[in-house]
């Protein structure tokens, strides 16, 4: 196979990348000279439009791939030449994005990801191909997987799932995104307290010292609900069209309405299975089904877990058997944790709240002793926890674990054979107390996860331990 | 476990030369900070809190190493390694020799001038120490783990 080139369009995003890049540049570059002519301006912006083209065409003359018999060649780099070679055995998971503006041109961008320990970015990352071509590089990674385990390979998938439009909207609307939009919020406003004058600032805020309370407290009521509305629209267009496939031994998820995702993950490549559930959709009965995988290629705003199943209703979990086998047939019921152990809990999340509560009550009277309030979330924090830890045995393969932190429930499906070791911790404390931590090491993303379940008694985390060890 | 294999004798020793070590690095700051109160008259509350803390670090290392030494013990069967540490803080981990990706044999310079190793096991989630073993015991480690861990099932990533 030949060596090849990106589609044309990459160039072009290449460029529109550079300028991004250095539009902060460029902008303090005008601030800092400011008795410049009309020209002059013209003259910079010139010279920097040309240098973003030109190492764009430099770029993109250096980037190329080749689809070999075994392996996937990548070479990048102008200084510093990168060759990147990935035998298609050992693609992990396979990404493909394709935003709107790409559709009409046919083009996608592709993530490679393997086993490899890589840090955050993707192994191999192709970001304008044509569609022609990925259905080559997919055609290859499945045919290489099928001579391993010598299935019949099908292109029917065998198990397909659809989200349910309600589910979605109640998944939208309950979720908490309001907090990271208020973040960003106060992100952009620091930018623009760099970027902008001062003296304008000032004289809006000015203006606005001047405007009565009323009017402040509507404002900023009118900007809580533009937030929750975009936090809403948000949501609704990453999970928009949302589409589970089981084909052979692969998991492959469509979704996006701007940005049309679609990951392909292998069954046997899973690590465990977290269904998550906030306080919220508890109460709803809504959960979210995600996948713990061995590499990195799901979604950043997932915890790098892959979204099995955005949302769906508790009382259709057996919908997701299709597609995990091992899963268990009814509610498994929990070891939970004792009273002792529960008020322990709430101790520990009351004594680390008191540290900052303290602080303030010192230092920032009288304003201060509103942090006080902390207290009482400290006590609904631990008694969370507490109500929601627990563990439980499914088969000698299998392993559930429960838990609720910060008013999130989370329950682990695990296979032993993703348990990398297990420890059991015990002060001297707890020994007269008869209780034990237990915590459990998987694989997750490029790292690792640790779950742990606190204070059980010392025989169940001891006959736990010796499960994992047969 | 309490029935598993205690650490060399001779790790007693280390210990007590990276206290040593930590003693030397506390001084040597202590004396910088000495040498600005003199010369550039800041304060002298900073030499003499270092100078407290280095010796309370030093006591503590050294007041601790029987306990550590004690209770320090690992275990290595067919199935798994076993580590276990600490009294106050009791902690009992199991490694099962499948899970196992690789094993490290290091020494750093006291290590190796009392002619000991430590051996770190790798899983694909996390590392697991063993403090330090005699070099046979090392090398008969690793082929034990090694060998082990081809016998066993291979964990498929």
């Amino acid at each position: 196979m030949t060596v090849k080139h990106l589609h044309p369009l990459a160039l072009i995003q290449m460029i529109w990348q550079n300028l991004i890049n250095t539009l902060i540049l460029t902008l303090i570059m005008i601030g800092l000279f400011k008795e410049l002519d009309q020209w002059q301006y013209q003259a910079i912006l010139g010279i920097i439009i040309f240098l973003a083209i030109i190492t764009a065409v430099i770029k993109y003359w250096w980037f190329t791939y080749e689809l070999d018999e075994q392996a996937i060649t990548i070479h990048s780099g102008i200084i510093f030449r990168q060759q990147i070679h990935i035998p298609y055995n050992r693609i992990q998971t396979l990404q493909l994005k394709q935003w709107f503006y790409m559709k009409p041109f046919n083009v996608l961008a592709v993530s490679i990801e393997t086993a490899g320990q890589s840090g955050s970015e993707a192994e191999g990352q192709l970001p304008v191909i044509a569609k022609r071509i990925v259905e080559q590089l997919q055609q290859r990674v499945t045919s290489h997987r099928n001579e391993q385990d010598t299935s019949t390979s099908s292109n029917k998938p065998n198990a397909i799932y659809h989200i349910d439009w309600a589910d979605l909207n109640t998944y939208a609307l309950t979720s908490l995104g309001i907090i990271p939009l208020l973040v960003g919020l106060g992100w952009l406003y620091n930018q623009l307290d760099d970027m902008i004058p001062q003296k304008w600032l000032d004289q809006v805020f000015s203006q606005a010292s001047r405007l009565n309370l009323i009017f402040i407290i509507s404002a900023s009521i009118g900007i809580l609900i533009f937030g929750m509305l975009i936090s809403y629209l948000i949501i609704i267009q990453r999970y928009f069209h949302f589409q589970l496939e089981k084909r052979d031994d692969q998991l492959v998820t469509e979704k996006g309405f701007f940005q049309h995702n679609t990951i392909t993950a292998s069954l046997n490549r899973i690590q465990a299975i977290v269904i998550q559930q906030t306080i919220i959709r508890q109460w709803l009965k809504l959960a979210s089904v995600q996948v713990i995988l061995a590499s990195s290629a799901a979604d950043k705003e997932d915890q790098n877990n892959l979204v099995m199943m955005p949302v769906i209703s508790q009382h259709h979990y057996d919908q997701i058997r299709p597609f995990i086998p091992w899963l268990p047939l009814s509610d498994p019921t929990y070891i939970r944790i004792s009273q002792k152990a529960k008020w322990l809990l709430i101790r520990n999340a009351v004594a680390l709240a008191a540290i900052p509560v303290v602080a303030l009550a010192i230092f920032f009277r009288p304003w201060g002793w509103l942090g006080l309030l902390l207290l009482p979330i400290a006590v609904g924090l631990g008694l969370y926890a507490g109500h929601n830890m627990g563990v439980a045995v499914l088969s000698p393969q299998l392993l559930t674990v429960q838990d609720g932190h910060l008013f999130k429930r989370s329950t682990y499906l695990i296979p032993k054979r993703r348990v990398q070791a297990m420890t059991i911790s015990q002060s001297v404390w707890m020994k007269r107390t008869h209780l034990a931590h237990l915590r459990l090491q998987l694989r997750h993303g490029d790292s690792s996860q640790q779950i742990e379940v606190r204070y059980l008694p010392v025989q169940v985390a001891q006959s736990l331990y010796e499960w994992y060890q047969s | 476990m309490e029935k598993g294999q205690a650490l060399p004798a001779k790790i007693k020793t280390v210990w007590r030369m990276s206290a040593g070590c930590s003693f030397v690095v506390g001084a040597v700051i202590t004396a910088g900070l000495m040498a600005t109160t003199k010369w550039w008259q800041w304060s002298p509350k900073f030499w003499l809190i270092f100078a407290v803390l280095t010796v309370l670090d030093v006591v503590i290392e050294l007041a601790l190493i029987p306990y550590r030494y004690r209770f320090w013990r690992y275990q290595i069967s067919a199935q798994d390694v076993e580590i276990e540490s600490g009294f106050f803080f009791h902690q009992q981990t199991a490694i099962p020799i499948n899970r196992i990706q690789n094993v490290t044999l290091e020494a750093g310079p006291i290590l190796q001038w009392q002619q000991l190793q430590t051996v770190s096991i790798e899983t694909a989630a996390t590392t697991h120490k063993i403090k330090s073993v005699l070099p046979e015991t090392a090398a008969q480690l690793k082929q034990q783990i090694m060998t082990l861990a081809l016998e066993a099932t291979p964990y498929d990533g």
